[in-house]
């Protein structure tokens, strides 16, 4: 006969298991531990006394520590020629906002009177003003938060925590926030609109106005996941996950007011969405935010198959959209929940194509699952 | 209040973690790491974190606000102690070690000593397991245990978490918290006689870690 177990096997047994179940380090996480191991690295081959300095440091002051060996950084006099990431200012931690995380050698931040650029991991602060080149950029901030940035997009961090807020010049940016906490806010603001999240997935975007889309607002919100609360001209919207805002606009998403060097293409010849009025689409972009947002509504609405087909023909029709790597994502999830094997597949052909994209996680997490 | 934290990740051009990679003298590895080799010391992180990220989860819960801070203390206080792994126990069991004190300096630095454990939130990243019936009770079941734990002497509840649920033996118990051997075992022993005594005088807790033992 089995013996049983006791209680405090038992209650032993269930606390390992939620230990051993907890999710892998993220890849901010893991690129942060051996940042700081790298520095303590550094440190080491400099001083050997100053290991046991640092080593008391540690001891004594714990996570302040921590964080002055990856927040600060002040490069030593021989570090000042090879350390890749200059620290301007001896910041304090408080004031930092978010973190580089993919960049473009192009992209500059404006901070005072001064311009720097912007290399992964580079810290960013309140009212730093971000610049992007010619390819999109990634910023990190609390909990997995991060904002996409496109190309020629121009934001600035206005305020860190707890009111995280964003303004947005010009471009358009992806958002995915974690679950705020507290009093924390997450608010992205432009000429027009004043955008707030808690939890959710949305893009907001720049564009030309046009009176007879939302009394010719200059933005352009499509949510992604979970809902977001748009405020414009005294009035309050909830968007939902798969909808857009202003509703029924098919609005070309030009990273302006100001004039662009990049031409607008001519129009494509996808069909205008259901949702939109009858006027036809001015430009791919517009017909590529409309396909992208009618998968999310067919997903919302429990068609995993129709919103596939959709997103593969937003794929096939315009193979350059910026939505591509957001809709590669949507559709390995989709095709996971479809068909496990093709979905591995879609997730291998995600993580070839964005070896450190947004969805790398889920995408990891696909492939792993047999 | 969590404040916003700092996230330094890889560039864009470097490779994913490999899926395998060949096992490496674990003596030849540390001492490419004090050479200086950052390589080294990324393979070693990469190595030890699961282990790491246990034990500080075993230790605090999932979810944690301060989880990833904790391990990356950790990994540096690795790095700076390097020389004091003699070998006579694996790599792994190591940085467990290691991270466990950093805890245990973490909690008793924030003067949670009525305090073991906190609510946390789940992050992004969370992996979206499917969720059984059977596993979302066994969630349940932690919290429950983790508020009995909470009710008690963090001396005597970290004792059993790092044995019961770490398992480290009392030596190393001993080494993490600061004591003599001795006292371990008498905090293992305290610990362990608490719990059993509050689980039994909690019926529907009992029956349910009954039944998932039950359940197979």
């Amino acid at each position: 006969m089995t013996q049983r177990r006791s209680l405090i096997e038992l209650a032993a047994s269930v606390l390992s298991a939620e230990a051993e179940r907890g999710p892998g380090a993220t890849e901010d996480a893991r690129a942060k531990a051996s940042a700081a191991m790298g520095s303590a690295l550094r440190r080491r081959q400099r001083s050997p006394r100053l290991r046991w300095a640092m080593a008391g440091t540690l001891a004594i002051a714990g996570a302040a520590a921590a964080v002055v060996l990856v927040g600060s950084r002040a490069p030593a006099p021989h570090e000042t020629v090879s350390d890749p990431h200059p620290s301007p200012a001896p910041a304090a931690v408080d004031t930092s906002v978010a973190t580089a995380l993919a960049s473009d050698a192009a992209t500059r931040v404006r901070r005072g009177g001064s311009e720097i650029g912007l290399p992964p991991g580079q810290t960013l602060h309140a009212a730093d003003r971000v610049v992007v080149g010619g390819h999109p950029v990634t910023l990190g901030l609390f909990r997995g938060t991060r904002l996409t940035l496109d190309p020629a997009t121009e934001l600035t961090l206005a305020s860190g925590a707890p009111v995280f807020t964003f303004d947005l010049g010009s471009g358009g940016a992806r958002a995915d926030v974690a679950k705020l906490r507290g009093d924390e806010r997450f608010v992205v603001r432009t000429a027009d609109a004043e955008i707030e999240v808690c939890g959710t997935s949305f893009r907001v975007l720049r564009a030309e106005p046009r009176p007879s889309c939302g009394g010719g607002t200059t933005t352009r919100l499509i949510v992604l996941e979970g809902i977001v609360a748009v405020r414009s001209k005294g009035v309050e919207t909830l968007v939902h996950g798969g909808e857009s805002w202003p509703a029924g606009c098919a609005e070309p998403a030009t990273h302006s007011p100001r004039p662009s060097a990049v031409a607008l293409p001519k129009p494509s010849a996808a069909p205008a969405p259901s949702s939109a009025p009858a006027a036809a689409p001015t430009s791919h972009l517009a017909a590529e935010n409309d396909m992208f947002a009618r998968a999310l509504a067919q997903k919302r609405a429990g068609d995993a198959a129709s919103a596939v087909a959709t997103l593969d023909e937003l794929l096939a029709l315009h193979a350059s959209t910026t939505l591509a790597q957001s809709a590669l994502a949507e559709r390995m999830k989709l095709l996971y929940a479809i068909d496990p094997a093709r979905g591995r597949a879609a997730a291998l052909d995600y993580l070839t194509r964005y070896p450190n994209g947004f969805a790398r996680s889920d995408a990891q997490v696909i492939l792993e699952a047999r | 209040m969590p404040r916003a934290r700092l996230r330094l990740v890889a560039s864009e051009g470097e490779p994913l973690a490999p899926p395998s990679t060949p096992p490496v003298d674990d003596g030849r590895l540390l001492a490419a790491i004090r050479a200086g080799d950052q390589g080294a010391a990324s393979e070693l992180h990469d190595r030890l974190r699961p282990r790491v990220d246990r034990t500080i989860r075993a230790l605090l819960g999932g979810g944690h606000p301060e989880h990833d801070d904790l391990a990356q203390q950790t990994f540096v206080e690795i790095v700076l102690s390097l020389e004091r792994w003699r070998g006579e126990c694996s790599l792994e069991t190591w940085g467990a070690t290691i991270a466990a004190r950093t805890v245990w300096k973490f909690l008793r630095k924030r003067g949670l000593e009525r305090r073991v454990f906190r609510d946390a939130g789940l992050g992004l990243a969370e992996p979206k397991a499917p969720s059984s019936a059977r596993m979302l009770v066994a969630r349940d079941v932690a919290s429950r245990v983790r508020a009995h734990l909470d009710a008690m002497a963090p001396d005597k509840a970290q004792a059993f978490l790092l044995h019961d649920v770490c398992g480290f033996d009392a030596r190393e118990v001993a080494g993490i918290a600061g004591i003599s051997e001795a006292a371990a075992h008498a905090r293992i022993a305290r610990g362990r006689r608490e719990l059993h005594e509050r689980l039994a005088e909690d019926p529907d807790l009992r029956g349910v870690l009954l039944d998932l033992e039950d359940g197979g």
